[in-house]
């Protein structure tokens, strides 16, 4: 296996970063339905925001496989 | 202390996670600290006691993966669980061999940690309730300050109950550290004589010249030193009880007079040529085979006879290691609360070491031992390592010692104390021979002996 080239570890350091960035969200919404009562009006809000970081999430592994 | 919270710590260098864990864990009823890295966590460590820690694998100056190791060595009894953003089999795999309770990946599932959390809680309240048995057990198994639930000691606690309304006399056989004084104290607690006086007498404790003295008074200017007349420990014991541990070592005069002693009630003081009654129970313990010392030559059988009369023999905790959790629990009771410190138990491989361990010091090893690491111990519970760590304060400081450690006091008995381990030894100790003695395990008259018989004197 040769090195990484510089571009590919700007890329895997980056999708490291986008990650955590995507935990933290991802952990909070977690924590706020487990919070809001089951009749809340906002939990729905919060459901789309967990999704959407998830579906963030899973795209991830597709930029690093791409990489040469 | 039965309701303190259980303690998380959570390391990351991402305060975001640190406070989604933090809300996370103390909604599941724990105490939280957090650490934004692993630098200077080894100092906190003793201080914080976590229970369970959740420690992030990749961070920039420490790695999770080091911080798990010096867990693991510092508070073995803390779990740990690595979380990553990038979890491969692999990795997870070597976590696990490092001894990571399990290895999760970022985002959190709050569910599998809820679950991990709470194997945490019922690991601690497990052990909880387990010295809280053992401590009760221990007390319902107690006889007069022995702890025993094995068939052997519960024999030993009958035959006492019956014999000491009726003993007049007793010998004790036992290792070193079985108890044998507290053999002693229970008889006389349980006789007749229990309001008189019982007078405890070391016989390897004292040079030969004083024997007779000490045993039976003098009168005064029977020796230079003598200024005043002195009333012997059979006079002091009169309608009491004597114990004279450790007999073997009385010189064979003076087995004469302690012969018509407890014979005949007489006693002589020193000087003096009158008689005097007294009324003793002789409570005698040995931790050498007196019949092979009666063949030797250096014990009086007469008098050998007349002790035997009653024999009690003590079984080392070798062999009834099925006592040890209950004396574990009791020690640990007893010395966590002298410091002062909420000791709960001790850990499974904690245990284990104390289950397996040779005790040659038998009891008396035991209850040191669990001290010295009550005194050492940082957390709730006893670790692996305090143990082992109090352990080899005992027995491993002389590593040239053979593993069944001196304690039976005859030559013969001890056949691998030959000269060269005692020569060694006094040299370890810089030919100090009080404290060659005390790392031999046998007393310094012993030592003498053998000193005398090796031709190193």
């Amino acid at each position: 296996m040769t090195e990484p080239s510089a571009s590919n570890r700007v890329t895997h350091d980056l999708v490291h970063e986008f990650k955590n960035h995507l935990a933290v969200i991802v952990g909070f919404c977690d924590l706020l339905l487990r919070e809001l009562p089951d009749t809340d009006p906002r939990r729905e809000d919060v459901l789309q925001m967990q999704k959407a970081g998830r579906d963030a999430l899973a795209l991830l592994p597709r930029l690093t496989t791409r990489m040469p | 202390m039965a309701d303190r919270r259980p303690v998380l710590l959570v390391v990351d260098d991402e305060p975001a996670i640190l406070g989604i864990v933090r809300r996370f864990a103390e909604s599941e009823d724990f105490d939280v600290a957090t650490h934004a890295g692993g630098r200077d966590l080894v100092a906190e460590l003793p201080a914080l006691k976590p229970d369970v820690a959740l420690v992030d694998r990749n961070m920039p100056e420490v790695g999770g993966l080091d911080i798990l190791r010096t867990i693991r060595e510092i508070d073995p009894a803390c779990q740990v669980i690595l979380m990553t953003g990038e979890a491969t089999v692999d990795s997870a795999v070597e976590a696990v061999k490092l001894g990571a309770l399990d290895y999760l990946s970022k985002p959190l599932d709050f569910d599998r940690l809820r679950e991990l959390l709470s194997t945490v809680r019922h690991g601690i309240e497990r052990r909880r309730r387990l010295l809280a048995a053992d401590t009760e057990l221990a007390s319902r198994f107690e006889f007069y300050g022995m702890i025993g639930r094995s068939p052997a000691m519960q024999e030993l606690f009958d035959l006492i109950r019956r014999l000491a309304p009726h003993a007049r006399t007793a010998l004790l056989t036992g290792e070193t550290g079985t108890g044998k004084e507290l053999v002693a104290r229970a008889m006389h607690r349980l006789g007749p004589r229990r309001d008189r006086r019982l007078v405890v007498f070391n016989c390897s404790a004292i040079v030969d010249t004083l024997f007779e003295s000490e045993l039976f008074g003098h009168t005064r200017g029977a020796f230079t030193g003598a200024v005043d007349s002195k009333a012997g420990l059979f006079e002091t014991a009169d309608r009491g009880t004597l114990f004279l541990d450790e007999v073997g070592e009385l010189p064979l005069a003076v087995q004469a007079k302690l012969l018509r002693a407890i014979e005949y009630g007489e006693v002589q003081r020193v000087g003096s040529s009158e008689a005097r009654r007294v009324d003793v129970r002789t409570i005698a313990a040995t931790n050498r085979r007196l019949s092979d010392e009666v063949s030797a030559g250096r014990f009086r059988q007469d008098l050998y006879y007349r002790l035997n009369v009653v024999d009690i023999g003590l079984r080392p905790l070798r062999e009834r290691r099925e006592d040890i959790p209950y004396l574990t629990a009791a020690f640990v009771k007893e010395f966590g609360e002298r410091f002062g410190k909420s000791l709960t138990g001790v850990s499974p491989g904690a245990e284990r070491l104390l289950h397996n361990a040779p005790w040659p010091g038998n009891i008396r090893e035991l209850r040191n031992m669990i001290e010295r690491a009550c005194m050492l111990s940082e957390g709730r519970m006893l670790s692996e390592r305090e143990v082992l760590h109090a352990l080899g304060g005992a027995t491993q400081r002389g590593p040239t010692l053979p593993q069944p450690a001196a304690q039976a006091d005859s030559l013969d008995a001890q056949p691998q104390l030959d000269g060269r381990t005692v020569e060694r030894v006094l040299q370890q100790v810089g030919g100090n021979r009080s404290a060659a003695a005390r790392r031999l395990g046998i007393s310094r008259r012993a030592l003498y002996r053998r000193l005398d018989a090796f031709g190193l004197r």
